[in-house]
Order: C-alpha cells, then structure tokens, then sequence
C-alpha cells in the first residue's frame, strides 16, 4: 500500500491523466485509480474535491454541471470534469518527471525502463 | 432512496454548511458522490449504509477544511475590499485635521447606547458570539446561533443609527438652550454631526458589514439544506 505522501503528491499526475482519456467526474475517477492500481492507491475519497477543484482553479481542468446517468442516478446534478488544454501541457510536463524518477529507481533497483 | 436516508443527507449538508461552511455547489457534489456509494454497493436497504458510506468519503473538517483552502481568491477578493475601504478613509484622514473629528462625549454616547440596548435584549455571551461569527467569521454551532447572530447585529445597527439621531437632537438642545452663548452653538454642533457621522460609521461599516457577511452565511446554508430526494 502506498504511503499517505506518496498518494497525496501522485493524485495531479493521477487525476489529469485520467481526464486525458475522456471527461469524468469525482466518484468515477476514484474507482478507476482504485482500479488500475490494484487496490494500492487507497485515497480517502473526500479528499479528491480539493484536488479537483485546485486544479480547475489553476485552470488545468474545465467543469460543467450534468445530471447522473438516469438508469444509475435518476438525474441528478453532478459535476464533469475534462482536461483543459493547459491542462495538456502540465500532463505532459508531469509525465517527464515521473519518468525520470520511474527510470532513475529502475536503473538503481536494476528493474526494465519505462517509456 | 428511503425517507430516513435523505433525512441523514439533508441534516449531514446542514451540518456541513453551518459549522464547516461549505457551498451549495460543494454540497451537491459530495452528495452526488455519497448517493452513487450507496447506490453501486446496492446496500440501500441495509442498517447504517448511510453511515459507513459518510465514512468511507472522509472526515468532514479534514474535506471541508481543504475545499476551504482551494478557494482562496475568495478570501482574497474581501481582503482587497477591506483594504480600498480603509485606503480611502486614511487618505480623507490626512486631507483634513483628525482631531475635527474627535468628540469625546459623541463616541460615549454611541457605545454606551449600544452596548445598553443590546444588553437589555441579549446576554454577553450572544453579543460576544455575534461579533466573533460576522467578524471573525467564526463558524457558528447550528442554524439557531445564525439567526440569533442576525438578530442582534440588525438590532445593534439600529441602535446605531438611533443613536446618531438622538445625539443629534441633544446637539441642538445644547445649542438653542442659550442662544445668545455662541461658544455652545459651536459645541453643540460638534455633538450633533459627529454623533450622526459616529452611528452611521458604526451602523453601516461595522454593523452592516458583519450583518452582510451572516446574511451570506445564512443564504448559502439555505441554499444548502435544499435536497432533491
């Protein structure tokens, strides 16, 4: 299980990389992590909102208000969330970084390289 | 969903919004997200769903404490009305001689009978809380102590201006009392304007603004509570 830090600084490499495959909003994007990760990434799911919202704020995601799903919510109000095009560039900025950091402790660790 | 679920909803939103001060925009969507736990596990009939899904979305203060924070343009925008308010006084300040606008007896006149008033009515601890939660912004403890803070801060801006008049009025008693004394023609008149300019300052700028910001405080909890089942 990941550490409580390691969780916290990877939700903005997290959550736009998930944007960047198509518009989401909060409890989805806590199952796909979950998903993906095996169980190892376990946020307190509250704690994604600040996150989502500081990174609109910083102008990274775009949201609209939609309705749920009728067959699973029955319309209610929920709030989409879709990568912005500066969003785009910071993604790609975060991706080299976690890069290096992934290649840099695989090298050490002598484990196979990522992209 | 079952009628004793959306009761826990809307009393956890009430709860939310009056001690942690949370939007309406915020609310809906933690709601959206709590509903659809519910919903997914299909556990909507079972004992404590609700409870155990408000525990798997976090602690409240934690989650409202960092929705707080992500906001922070907000607090900026009042720091900068603050700061053009007091920009401007200061600047009429050093236009003019400060001590024209210093009467002693005036500003007696305006605490004692606002603080007297307030005391007939409420206790010191309502008053104290009143101040705490408009200007402070200290978060109040449930809907009651919000709509008693509005009480008494709309009484105390009317004992403001009450206030004001009535030092008016003894302004010109003073000075029509003797006619013939000018030297308390000159003091009366100090008492009359500076008592008005006093209450209106306090009635307005101190009252009004914590007054304003409660109201605030009050639309967004209103606004909160609001669940669509």
């Amino acid at each position: 299980m990941a550490t409580k830090e390691l969780v916290a600084a990877s939700s903005r490499p997290l959550v736009l990389s998930i944007l960047e495959r198509g518009e989401s909003y909060g409890y989805a994007i806590i199952q796909d992590v979950k998903a993906r990760s095996g169980g190892e990434l376990q946020w307190t799911d509250g704690m994604l909102y600040p996150v989502l919202h500081r990174l609109e704020r910083e102008g990274l995601i775009k949201s609209r208000w939609g309705t749920a799903d009728e067959s699973s919510g029955g319309g209610r109000k929920r709030k989409y969330y879709q990568l912005s095009r500066e969003g785009g560039k910071a993604l790609k900025a975060e991706k080299t970084q976690w890069l290096n950091v992934h290649n840099t402790l695989a090298q050490l660790w002598g484990v196979p390289h990522a992209g | 969903m079952p009628d004793e679920m959306n009761e826990r909803i809307r009393r956890w939103r009430l709860e939310l919004a009056v001690q942690h001060g949370l939007f309406k925009h915020e609310l809906d969507e933690l709601e959206d997200h709590v509903r659809e736990d519910l919903e997914r596990d299909d556990v909507l009939h079972q004992n404590h769903a609700i409870e155990r899904a408000l525990e798997r979305l976090g602690d409240s203060r934690q989650i409202a404490r960092e929705l707080r924070k992500s906001r922070r343009l907000a607090l900026m925008h009042s720091a900068i009305g603050v700061g053009v308010v007091a920009l401007f006084i200061v600047s009429v300040a050093m236009a003019m001689p400060l001590h024209i606008f210093i009467d002693v007896p005036s500003f007696i006149l305006i605490v004692g009978v606002v603080i007297g008033g307030l005391w007939i009515t409420y206790r010191p601890g309502q008053m104290c809380r009143a101040i705490a939660i408009g200007a402070l912004r200290s978060p109040p403890r449930d809907l009651d102590e919000v709509i008693q803070t509005q009480g008494v801060l709309r009484r105390g801006r009317q004992l403001c201006w009450a206030t004001g008049i009535l030092g008016t009025l003894i302004g010109v008693i003073q000075m029509l009392a003797d006619p013939s004394d000018w030297s308390a023609i000159g003091a009366g008149m100090a008492v009359a304007l500076l008592t008005t300019l006093y209450g209106a300052f306090a009635g307005e700028l101190l009252f009004g603004s914590m007054l304003q910001t409660v109201q605030q405080r009050r639309d967004q909890i209103d606004a909160a509570i609001t669940v669509k089942a």
